[in-house]
C-alpha cells in the first residue's frame, strides 16, 4: 500500500471558532505535508472574527453550519457530513503538524481492526508557567505511559487535537458524541466497547497552543476532569470488561483521587498537626522520578535544558490539577451535578 | 499519568508491572517466533526508562535518609530504635504495592459483579419472554 496514494483518500477536518489568529498556520502545516491530504475542510462554527477568510486564504475549503453548534464535537460532526474519503483526520485549529505527521500516522490504519490512531503532542509555545507545566506532563505521558498502553493495544485516549479515523466506522458510530465534555475519550472507549482497536504513533508529532494563563488553563482542566468523570459514569460498565483498559482507568482514577486528597489536604494537615515542614516534601519528593523519563525524551529532542528548567512548573500544574479532579469527582459522581456548558480553553 | 490526571506514583507501579509483563510476553513470543527486533527495541527502551525512574526513586530515598536527621523522624513517629525505623521504612515501601493490589482486586470484583448482574438481567428477560410466549 503506497502512503502517497492512501493520503489521497484522506480528508482533514478542522473545527474552528474564533481562531483567526491560528487557523492559517494549521492549514499551511497540512498543505506542506510530505504526503498532502486530498482535502482540508475548516468548519467555521459561526465565528465572530475572520476565521473563515483566513482559512480560505490559506487554501482550505470552508463550511459553516446554519448556527453555532456550541461544541467542538458538534462542529466536527457537521464537517464529517462533507467527508466522502476512506480516512478522516481531526485536527484542532490551534495545532500544527510536523511535516511528516500524516505520513507517520496514516499507516497505523492499514491494520484491519484499527479504526483510529493518534500521535504525540508537544506544546508549541513553552514560555509561561502553565505552558511549561503542560510540556512536562506531555513529555512524561507520551514517553512513559502511552507507549506502554499502546503495547497492550489500549491507549487511554485518541487525542482530539490530532487523530485519524476510518470514515465508514466513524460514521457508523454516529461521529463524535456531545454527551460528555471529552468527546475524544468517549469515542475511543466506544471503539473499544465495539471491539475495534486504536493505536498511538509516537513518531507522528503535533504542536498545539496550550493555555498560556490560569484563566484559560482553568477552563481546559475543568472540561477535561469533568469529561473524564462523565466518561467513567457513561462507560464504566463496558470498560470494566476490557482487561487492560479497566486497569488503566481504575488505577488512574483512584490514584488521581488519592493524589488530590494527599496534596490538597493530607500534606498541609500533617504539617500543621506535627508543626513540621518535613511533610511539605511530599509535593516535590518525586521530582527525580518525574525528571528521569522527561529528560531522556527531552535529550532526544535536543530540549534538555528547556525541560530541566520547566520541571518546577509541573508541580504547580499538578497542584492545580488536583483541585479540578476532586471538584469534578464531587460534582459529577457524588452530587450528580453534570457540567454541560462547553467553554473553550483558549 | 495522563495530562490533567495527578498521580502519587501508584499508577507508575501499575506500569512497572506492565513492563515486566511486556518482557515476559516478548520472551514467550521468541519461542512462538512472533517477536522481532523492532518490538525488542521498544521493550528495551521502556525497560531503560523504568530503570532510570527506579534509580531516581532509590537515589531520592538514599539522599533523604542522609538529609533528614534521625531526631526529626523520632519526633514525628515516636520511634527511636533501629528496628522501628526499619519497620517504618518497610511500611512506606510496601504501602503503594498494597494499595495497587487492593485496586486491582476491586476491579476484578467489579468485573465479576457486572458480569453476574448482566447474566441475571438476561435470564430474567429470557424468563419474561418465555412467559409472554
Amino acid at each position: 500500500m503506497s502512503i502517497k496514494n492512501e493520503a489521497q483518500k484522506l480528508t482533514i477536518i478542522i473545527p474552528a471558532y474564533k481562531e483567526a489568529g491560528s487557523v492559517g498556520d494549521t492549514v499551511k502545516s497540512l498543505i506542506n505535508q510530505t504526503t498532502p491530504p486530498k482535502q482540508i475542510i475548516v468548519i467555521d462554527d459561526c465565528s465572530t472574527d475572520n476565521t473563515a477568510e483566513v482559512a480560505k486564504a490559506s487554501g482550505a475549503k470552508v463550511v459553516t453550519p446554519p448556527h453555532n453548534t456550541g461544541t467542538k464535537a458538534g462542529a466536527q460532526n457537521y464537517g464529517l457530513s462533507f467527508v466522502d474519503t476512506k480516512y478522516v483526520m481531526a485536527i484542532d485549529a490551534d495545532t500544527i503538524i510536523a511535516k511528516d505527521g500524516v505520513e507517520k500516522l496514516l499507516p497505523a490504519l492499514f491494520e484491519k481492526n484499527v479504526v483510529a490512531a493518534c500521535g504525540s503532542v508537544i506544546p508549541r509555545y513553552r514560555k509561561t508557567l502553565w505552558e511549561r507545566g503542560r510540556y512536562i506532563e506531555y513529555l512524561m505521558a507520551f514517553t512513559f505511559y502511552k507507549p506502554i498502553q499502546n503495547y497492550f493495544e489500549k491507549p487511554l485516549i485518541s487525542s482530539g487535537c490530532f487523530s485519524v479515523y476510518k470514515t465508514k466506522i466513524l460514521k457508523k458510530m454516529g461521529g463524535w458524541q456531545t454527551r460528555t465534555m471529552a468527546e475524544d475519550m468517549d469515542l475511543t472507549w466506544s471503539f473499544y466497547h465495539k471491539g475495534y482497536s486504536v493505536r498511538f504513533v509516537p513518531e507522528a508529532v503535533s504542536y498545539p497552543i496550550e493555555p498560556h494563563n490560569f484563566n484559560f488553563m482553568k477552563k481546559q482542566l475543568k472540561r477535561w476532569s469533568h469529561g473524564f468523570m462523565q466518561n467513567v459514569i457513561l462507560h464504566g460498565k463496558e470498560v470494566i470488561e476490557i482487561p487492560y483498559l479497566a486497569g488503566i482507568i481504575t488505577v488512574g482514577l483512584w490514584d488521581a483521587l488519592i493524589a488530590s486528597l494527599s496534596y490538597l489536604f493530607l500534606a498541609p494537615v500533617l504539617t500543621l498537626v506535627f508543626r513540621n515542614p518535613i511533610f511539605l516534601l511530599a509535593y516535590i519528593i518525586d521530582a527525580p522520578a518525574i525528571a528521569a523519563p522527561v529528560l531522556i525524551k527531552a535529550y532526544e529532542r535536543k530540549e534538555f535544558w528547556e525541560a530541566l528548567t520547566s520541571i518546577p512548573s509541573f508541580f504547580v500544574l499538578r497542584f492545580v490539577n488536583c483541585y479540578f479532579i476532586l471538584e469534578a469527582f464531587f460534582q459529577e459522581i457524588v452530587f450528580k451535578n453534570r457540567l454541560t456548558v462547553y467553554e473553550k480553553g483558549h | 499519568m495522563n495530562a490533567g490526571l495527578p498521580t502519587t506514583g501508584i499508577a507508575s507501579i501499575f506500569y512497572f508491572l506492565s513492563i515486566i509483563f511486556m518482557f515476559v510476553n516478548e520472551c514467550i513470543n521468541i519461542v512462538r517466533k512472533k517477536s522481532n527486533l523492532k518490538r525488542w527495541r521498544f521493550v528495551g527502551k521502556q525497560i531503560f526508562i523504568t530503570a532510570s525512574i527506579i534509580f531516581a526513586i532509590v537515589g531520592t530515598g538514599y539522599i533523604l535518609k542522609m538529609a533528614i536527621p534521625a531526631k526529626e523522624v523520632t519526633a514525628i513517629t515516636g520511634i527511636n530504635t533501629t528496628e522501628g525505623f526499619q519497620k517504618n521504612t518497610n511500611l512506606i515501601f510496601f504501602t503503594p504495592f498494597i494499595i495497587l493490589a487492593i485496586l486491582i482486586a476491586l476491579t476484578q470484583i467489579l468485573r465479576l459483579f457486572f458480569r453476574l448482574s448482566s447474566r441475571y438481567i438476561n435470564s430474567q428477560r429470557h424468563k419474561s419472554q418465555q412467559s409472554h410466549n
